[in-house]
């Protein structure tokens, strides 16, 4: 075993790790608020990479500096999409929330299609290639940059649910919704709002990863599929389950990648999926879940 | 609420309506329902020829759009080309100056569409089909064996689509085979050639049908050859990060490091190669999709320096691959001129030849007169003319050696249609400015 694959493939995991867990805090928040299972998460974040390569396509925004612009435009979608299509719904059974959320999903990537086509795009920015190396062991500037974004992104989720009043809504009307009405809390306006948020926070996800991948209808579907693995992993509609958990399934995706005999190349998701089954054997609530059901 | 402590960012209910259990649920529900794919409905295939034959339909179906859309692209724009020439010259002789009609379909880089689309073409009455891309031709020649179309391939060379005994296709480039051969073969001479020690053999390629096969073909043919097969490993077409991959490549060693691949891959395999500094005797790709490319070299810049292909390629020297060249620069400006164009070009040309000799728009009559065609192919690297064997294969299909200097792709082997020398080995990442 050489040593430095070992340590390129923690490094390389980490700090998509940090991309994962973004997209499922979002994905978190939502179900913890509203018990709806988002579908459309990765075409949000299609949304948000989208956004920030035209702003980059046609105005000369660095994808960085377009972060705030895209997370109140994928907030704004989130709202409204909540108010018109998820909140007429909510006292509808379950899988018909879960339908309605996979349909918004199947809009937002046909008309993605129907726009820009099936191709990939990517933006080339003077620092694409800047890396900094630590013996053989390479890292990508923008990947270290998407991390660091990432976390700052969770901690701020963090401090706004345990520390502001929007926060205290939230998890109040998450835990009963009918006695957050009884004290004059504005329930679907908390519920919109959750949305908008958690939109936000695949938009975001989706403008920091384009600095170094290519953008096209379909990215979203790798990420969305992380997420689900992360939420169950992380412990449902916990924000700090969703990093855990992120970094969990990042590093294992990636040392499947480097330590998987090499024949199997394909085949590292079976390490992600043999660590979540684990999981779900020994700790049912996931890692950071607060009771088993 | 008295024992049950809720974490402060916790935000889920203990009254939930929905258990962790019934959120599994239907996350397996809705993944099963997005992975569904509509199922492309089979439909009769008239087949419209008249006596008096003013106009031959032919269709292309090409990735327009998706992973492969550039060399769909581009190879729809070499088979217009060849339309053009062929109306402008005064049509099909032997039909009365039958003017060609082209419908060319987007097959989205999918089977299924491919699929999709030629049925739909073939309900149209086409007389025959062209096509590129291995993995979706699979699906689509079967459609056209069907319903007895003649289907010419251009650059889709999995060697499983000629592999079935099939009637009704031909292929104008080479096959994975012919490839996978000539790579070591060509190695093995610029090595003797430069005097240069090669041993340890690395192969990078990805998941894909067409890849899959070049990778098992190298190391197949490497190993006949007495090379040592260091590492081979296979990722992902949709990998976001081959950073695993180069280094596991780099701690095995190898004196040259081959590369399958399609564009974007490629572009990410060769990026990574550069940013890791990994050092070797040669990058270098078999029937790579972006290695000898101009965009590719283009787009990676300085990185993009010394990579080689064995590929496909248009002989700079003669006259008639100047002019295709100049003809598709002044029709699709926007778009650099390139080997699919080439072979766009010699299908539809291919057919035109064929329609001469049938003397009919019939799709059987057509068939048998492509079997026993022979068409001179002066504008690529190959010596002699387009003829195909009983599979459908064209016998003298042959691939240059490419390779990128100072941002160009030149031909540097074999020597006698060589624009100049290759360089091998290339110099270390230390030596380069």
């Amino acid at each position: 075993m050489d040593p430095t694959v070992l340590a390129q493939g923690l490094v390389s995991g980490l700090l998509i790790g940090g991309v994962y867990a973004l997209v499922a805090a979002g994905l978190a928040l939502i179900f913890g608020v509203m018990r709806v299972i988002n579908f459309a998460q990765g075409s949000l974040l299609m949304v948000g990479m989208y956004i920030s390569y035209w702003l980059r396509q046609l105005w000369g925004i660095d994808p960085y500096l377009s972060i705030p612009i895209v997370a109140v435009a994928l907030f704004a979608l989130g709202y409204v999409a909540q108010r018109a299509v998820i909140d007429p719904a909510r006292d509808a059974p379950e899988h018909n929330q879960l339908l309605l959320t996979l349909g918004l999903s199947l809009i937002l990537q046909n008309t993605a299609l129907a726009l820009w086509g099936a191709s990939f795009r990517s933006v080339s920015l003077p620092y694409t290639d800047a890396t900094l190396s630590i013996g053989l062991v390479a890292i990508g500037l923008t990947k270290v940059a998407a991390f660091v974004a990432a976390v700052a992104m969770i901690a701020a989720l963090y401090l706004l649910l345990t520390r502001t009043d929007l926060g205290r809504e939230m998890r109040a009307a998450a835990e009963d919704r009918v006695g957050a009405l009884v004290i004059g809390i504005d329930v679907r306006r908390v519920h919109a709002v959750a949305f908008g948020i958690g939109s936000a926070c695949a938009g975001v996800a989706g403008a920091l990863i384009l600095p170094f991948l290519h953008v096209s209808p379909n990215v979203g579907e790798v990420f969305v599929i992380s997420a689900f693995i992360v939420v169950v992993l992380g412990g449902m509609g916990s924000v700090v389950g969703a990093l855990v958990g992120g970094i969990v399934v990042g590093v294992a995706g990636s040392l499947g990648a480097a330590l998987l005999p090499a024949q199997a190349g394909s085949l590292n998701e079976i390490v992600l999926f043999v660590l979540f089954v684990g999981i779900l054997l020994v700790r049912p609530s996931g890692l950071f879940g607060t009771r088993p059901v | 609420m008295s024992d049950e402590t809720t974490r402060p960012d916790s935000i889920g209910t203990p009254r939930g309506a929905m258990s962790r259990r019934t959120f599994v649920r239907y996350v397996g529900i809705a993944g099963f329902l997005a992975a569904c794919q509509p199922v492309a409905q089979p439909g009769p295939g008239p087949a419209a020829t008249g006596p008096a034959v003013k106009e031959v339909l032919i269709g292309g179906v090409h990735p327009l759009t998706g992973g492969s859309a550039f060399d769909g692209t581009t190879t729809d724009q070499g088979a217009r080309v060849a339309v053009d020439e062929i109306n402008d010259g005064g049509g099909i002789r032997s039909l009365g100056g039958a003017k060609i009609r082209y419908e060319s379909a987007d097959t989205q880089s999918k089977v299924d569409v491919g699929v999709a689309e030629t049925e739909r073409l073939i309900r149209q009455g086409v007389t025959a089909l062209i096509g590129y891309q291995s993995a979706v031709v699979l699906a689509m020649t079967q459609v056209a064996e069907r319903e007895k179309v003649p289907f010419v391939i251009s650059l889709a060379v999995a060697d499983e689509i000629l592999g079935r005994g099939f009637k009704y296709a031909f292929r104008t480039g080479g096959s994975a085979t012919i490839a996978a051969t000539q790579t070591i073969q060509y190695l093995k001479e610029v090595s003797k050639a430069k005097n240069v020690d090669v041993k340890r053999l690395a192969i990078l390629h990805n998941d894909n049908l067409f890849a899959v096969g070049i990778g098992k073909l190298l190391e197949e043919i490497g190993k006949k050859e007495g090379y040592e097969i260091a590492t081979k490993i296979q990722y992902p077409l949709a990998a976001t990060d081959l950073t695993n991959e180069v280094q596991r490549i780099r701690s095995a060693s190898p004196d040259v490091i081959f590369v399958s691949s399609f564009y974007a891959d490629g572009l990410l395999a060769a990026r990574t190669i550069a940013n890791l500094k990994v050092d070797a005797k040669a990058v270098w790709g078999s029937l790579n999709g972006g290695f000898s490319q101009p965009k590719f070299a283009q787009e990676l810049g300085k990185s993009a320096e010394f990579i080689m292909d064995n590929n496909w390629a248009t002989n700079e020297r003669s006259d008639a691959g100047k002019r295709l060249a100049a003809a598709v620069a002044k029709k699709f400006p926007n778009d650099p001129y390139n080997f699919n164009h080439l072979y766009g070009y010699a299908c539809i040309k291919v057919l035109a030849g064929g329609l001469e000799r049938a003397k009919s728009a019939d799709r059987d009559k057509l068939r048998d007169a492509l079997a026993q065609n022979s068409l001179a192919f002066p504008e690529s690297s190959q010596k002699g003319p387009i003829e195909f064997d009983a599979t459908g294969q064209n016998k003298n299909a042959v691939t240059s050696l490419l390779q990128i200097q100072n941002g160009k792709v030149v031909t540097v082997w074999p020597q006698d249609s060589a624009a100049t020398q290759p360089t091998f080995p290339i110099p270390p990442w230390s030596q380069r400015s």
